[in-house]
């Protein structure tokens, strides 16, 4: 079974990814513009995570050095984003 | 610009606050840069950075802690980082034992990549807070240079080492590097040189109008150089930059401390400081080892190999901290940036820190 889930997952990676980024992408503007400090807070370590498992997910596709660049300044935003947390 | 009324610049003075800052700094670039005949990664060097480590980085993530929870005021301002991050980062932490292939190495890339950020944070606090004491208001531009300068630098690095396509191991765990294109780095490095630029003509136009500028403002921004270009090269100097990081920031948390409890007693202050001081160095020393090594060591019994289990609680404490640390140190806050303003020696004369 894990195996199968694993063979999926890996079939599917790149819409995952894809899925991930957009996802994090429409909760990063919506804790921007949240006036709701408990729930931007939360919101935020929800997109940390996320950015975890994008990194995940995208790293071993070895989509090319420019993606991964892309990737890597989009982790420094979500540290920066980090000193929001809990203001 | 505009002068506010003058303060004076430094926690202790100019040799104690130099040291904590920078002179150390400097003196062990200097000595592995340019003296250092036996090359880099001698057993000794090894030896004295983690006997560094263990005196002066673990301490200073547990004192973060302690100031964090000490205080009622502070667990009530800060609900979510105070209550809600620990399960998180444990949370973390258990997926990251549960999945040693998958999910680790994700965990450790994420310290990677924000270890060098939250130096730079620190930074750029630190100029700030040097500025702030001295009285000196720094406009926009500057402001910007300071970022800029502290950030560029710090990316120059991490792009220069994300430009391999390697796994890079970190203790048990190994961690991929991204193999991004070797330009970056070089882009990084010249904004930074640019800013530099910026910054030093703006602190020459402070010198013409005559305004009093203490280089100490200046001394991280310059130590933040040595640590992430000058001696980005310098392998023994690079296993001391945590240390440094800590021993910058055990300066700031060790005069908090002692303001936190002023007024002091008027019948002999330099004793109060002495028992203070010390029983807060024990605190922290004893929370770091037990946080650092004593945790890893008990789970290592649970079948996990010592070096994996330290790692991963390193790098789960190390992120709790990064995000504490972002939480706590605000200016703006005034109860913060009152007691940020207080010198030893007048707290021990009992005035009060300045507002």
């Amino acid at each position: 079974m894990t195996t199968f889930l694993l063979k999926l997952m890996a079939f599917y990676a790149p819409w995952i990814a894809a899925f991930l980024f957009a996802f994090s992408a429409g909760l990063i503007a919506f804790a921007w513009f949240d006036q709701k400090k408990v729930r931007r807070s939360l919101l935020l370590l929800l997109i940390l995570f996320l950015l975890l498992m994008e990194l995940m997910m995208v790293v071993p596709l070895q989509l090319g050095s420019f993606a991964n660049m892309l990737l890597l300044f989009w982790a420094v935003f979500h540290l920066w984003l980090m000193g929001k947390f809990d203001r | 610009m505009e002068n506010v009324k003058s303060r004076n610049p430094y926690f202790v003075n100019l040799w104690v606050d130099g040291f904590f800052i920078g002179f150390l700094s400097i003196a062990l670039f200097i000595y592995f840069r340019y003296l250092d005949l036996q090359g880099p990664f001698a057993p000794w060097q090894w030896a004295v950075a983690q006997a560094a480590i263990w005196a002066l980085n673990w301490p200073h993530v547990f004192a973060t802690n302690c100031l964090l929870y000490q205080s009622k005021n502070a667990r009530q301002q800060y609900p979510l980082t105070a209550y809600v991050l620990p399960f998180f980062m444990i949370a973390l932490g258990v997926l990251a034992f549960c999945s040693p292939n998958d999910f680790a190495p994700y965990i450790v890339k994420l310290l990677i990549l924000w270890s060098p950020f939250h130096f730079s944070g620190q930074t750029i606090g630190l100029t700030l807070l040097y500025a702030r004491r001295s009285g000196i208001n720094l406009d926009p531009w500057m402001r910007m240079s300071i970022f800029g300068f502290a950030y560029c630098t710090f990316l120059s690095q991490l792009c220069a080492l994300e430009s391999y396509n390697i796994d890079l191991p970190y203790s048990a765990i190994s961690f991929p590097l991204l193999g991004i294109p070797k330009w970056t780095a070089s882009i990084f490095n010249s904004a930074a040189y640019g800013f530099a630029l910026a910054l030093f003509l703006a602190f020459w136009q402070l010198r013409a109008k005559k305004q009093h500028l203490p280089w100490i403002i200046a001394l991280p921004l310059f130590v933040q150089y040595l640590w992430f270009v000058q001696g980005a090269d310098v392998y023994s100097f690079q296993l001391f930059v945590s240390s440094f990081h800590g021993l910058q920031y055990l300066l700031i948390a060790w005069s908090m401390q002692l303001a936190l409890h002023h007024p002091w007693p008027t019948s002999n202050p330099s004793l109060f400081l002495i028992k203070k001081t010390s029983l807060w160095l024990g605190f922290i020393l004893l929370g770091g080892f037990t946080l650092f090594y004593l945790l890893p060591l008990g789970l290592s019994h649970f079948g996990w190999k010592i070096a994996f289990s330290s790692a991963i609680v390193f790098a789960i404490l190390q992120i709790h901290h990064f995000f504490v640390d972002g939480v706590i140190w605000k200016l703006r806050d005034e109860n913060v940036s009152r007691y940020l303003m207080s010198n030893i020696l007048e707290l021990a004369k009992n005035r009060a820190p300045k507002e």
